[in-house]
């Protein structure tokens, strides 16, 4: 027995309409990866844990994050904290760094010298599941 | 110029890349079957722990000093790897990949004094980005560039860290005075011999040695290309392509002896399905099938080593051919009694697929035979593999199965072990 090829796809020819225009104006199908992985070489996914992030971020979640980018004030990222990986806001003050969590239950965390402080990489993007 | 980037450390520093707790503590990463070390840290090496070490000799040393000790996650090894590799190709496009954790790269000569700072910048954007330590050794030769790649290595602190350039004729011999011979990019152990007897100890001796004839003499041809290289005459030249392999081998140890055809016809299928996969990869079929086992040379008792060849009627990238071929060969040398601690496969003979010779008999591969073994790698390549594979290979529960007690999560690969943030 022989099977079609999955290569073998009907193309469009010269006497066809609708096709020959869909033909010259084809475009990329939307990448969700094209549009939220802009570095693949240093994009990482992480799993989110814990409520500290709350509402912004769910445990659970997957963050999508990207170590070539540059930290600035404001920013979600992911730091080295205690031999662990933690999600915080990056706050700069003149006085030092503040690592923020969003949820107000849980305390900042303060480094007055910004040497201490190691950003693994910078949250670039959330993705959460709504399936039950 | 040429630039050999090499990873430190690598499979360890892909371990910790994800694991801040363990940064600072020595790591090892083992072999197949947790025998040996294969990659140990600074802080590893230190203890005294040598490459190729089995660990159930350094077991208590490793527990009294914390040593963070892994399986070999190769999935994990390999992305990392190609992450780094990517970067290097941005930057040149003269790159060759030499192993998973070295490249070679050609770029354009700088300013003498410029190479420094654009080593520094593309060692710290690797480790930024990617978040593996390297290693940069720059210099007008691969055999130098490899020199200068084992001086950066020793540079563990200040502005140079992981660092070394031989721009000049100066700097080249300087370094070459205090470079053992044994250390040399292509000088093994019997050649270093042969060569510490005529008087030759260090890599600047052999530069200097102007008796050509002994040196072609001691080391063949080889020996004369790398005093040439020393010299800076380039007779290694940076390779694009890797080649397409002549013939693929897959083999193991088994955690526990094999005594039954059945269990070494499961692993023989095994084999077959790993290399059948890099044969269709490289899109090469294989008209030639080899199989072999044999019995600990540690073991008591007789030393059993058996192998067998099939030839194939025509060539085929199938495997469920190759498989059968394969079982075919066990059985003709199988021997019941022995214990088996290892076997293997290779394919042999391989060609382009798309030249393969039919013969009046077979037809050789059909299209719906070909198109399910694309699917098939396919979704291996998706869901991890074996995923799908021939019944031949048994069900998923192998007595013999390769031991990796203490591998790390498969952080890169499906979405079930990402790992976690807090």
């Amino acid at each position: 027995m022989k099977m079609e090829s999955e290569d073998f796809v009907p193309t469009a020819s010269a006497e066809c309409g609708l096709f020959g225009v869909m033909e010259d104006h084809a475009e990329s199908v939307q990448s969700l990866d094209e549009h939220f992985v802009k570095n693949p070489k240093s994009t990482f996914f992480l799993r989110a844990s814990g409520e500290s992030m709350l509402p912004l971020i769910h445990a659970q979640d997957v963050l999508i994050v990207d170590r070539s980018v540059k930290p600035v004030n404001n920013q979600i990222v992911v730091a080295v904290y205690e031999g662990e990986l933690i999600c915080k806001r990056l706050i700069l003050r003149p006085s030092g760094i503040e690592l923020l969590s969003e949820n107000s239950k849980f305390s900042s965390i303060y480094f007055e010298d910004e040497q201490e402080l190691v950003v693994w990489g910078v949250v670039t993007g959330i993705v959460r599941s709504l399936r039950l | 110029m040429i630039v050999l980037v090499d990873c430190n450390a690598f499979f360890c520093s892909c371990e910790r890349l994800f694991r801040p707790d363990i940064w600072f503590k020595p790591v090892g990463v083992l072999s197949n079957n947790d025998g040996c070390f294969i990659s140990r840290t600074r802080e590893l090496k230190a203890l005294g722990v040598k490459m190729g070490q089995p660990y159930f000799q350094v077991k208590e040393l490793c527990e009294k000093n914390d040593v963070q000790v892994f399986s070999a996650n190769f999935s994990l090894y390999t992305n990392i790897s190609s992450r780094v590799t990517g970067m290097l190709k941005e930057i040149s496009n003269r790159v060759e990949v030499y192993s998973i954790d070295e490249a070679f790269i050609e770029i354009d000569h700088m300013e003498t004094g410029q190479l420094e700072g654009w080593a520094i910048e593309l060692r710290a954007r690797i480790f930024q980005e990617v978040g593996v330590p390297v290693s940069i050794g720059i210099a007008r030769t691969k055999v130098l560039a490899k020199l200068a790649n084992a001086r950066a290595k020793k540079k563990i602190a200040g502005k140079f860290k992981g660092i070394s350039v031989l721009d000049s004729e100066e700097r080249e011999e300087i370094a070459l005075k205090e470079f053992p011979v044994e250390d040399l990019w292509g000088v093994g152990r019997k050649s270093s011999l042969k060569l510490k007897n005529a008087g030759i100890y260090t890599a600047w001796q052999l530069k200097h040695e102007s008796n050509y004839h002994k040196i072609q003499k001691m080391l063949t041809k080889v020996g004369r290309m790398i005093q040439d290289e020393l010299k800076g005459l380039s007779c290694f030249p940076i390779e694009l392509q890797t080649s397409k392999k002549k013939n693929i081998t897959s083999s193991r140890s088994f955690s526990k002896p094999l005594t039954t055809l059945d269990e070494l016809k499961e692993a023989v299928a095994d084999f077959c399905s790993k290399a059948c996969q890099k044969l269709r990869l490289q899109k090469s079929s294989c008209s030639y099938v080899g199989v072999h086992f044999r019995t600990s040379p540690f073991h008591n008792g007789p030393f059993v080593q058996k192998e067998g060849f099939i030839k194939l009627e025509s060539a085929t990238q199938d495997t469920r051919k190759i498989i059968h071929a394969a079982w075919l060969a066990l059985e003709q040398h199988f021997e019941a009694g022995p214990a088996y601690a290892k076997a293997g496969i290779g394919l042999y003979d391989l060609c382009d697929e798309d030249q393969t010779q039919l013969t009046f008999f077979d037809e050789g591969d059909q299209a719906c035979d070909v198109l399910l073994m694309k699917k098939m790698d396919q979704v291996n390549a998706r869901d991890g593999e074996g995923t799908l594979r021939s019944f031949a290979c048994g069900g998923a529960k192998k007595s013999w199965a390769v031991r990796h007690d203490k591998r790390s999560p498969r952080y890169l690969s499906g979405w079930t072990e990402l790992p976690r943030v807090i």
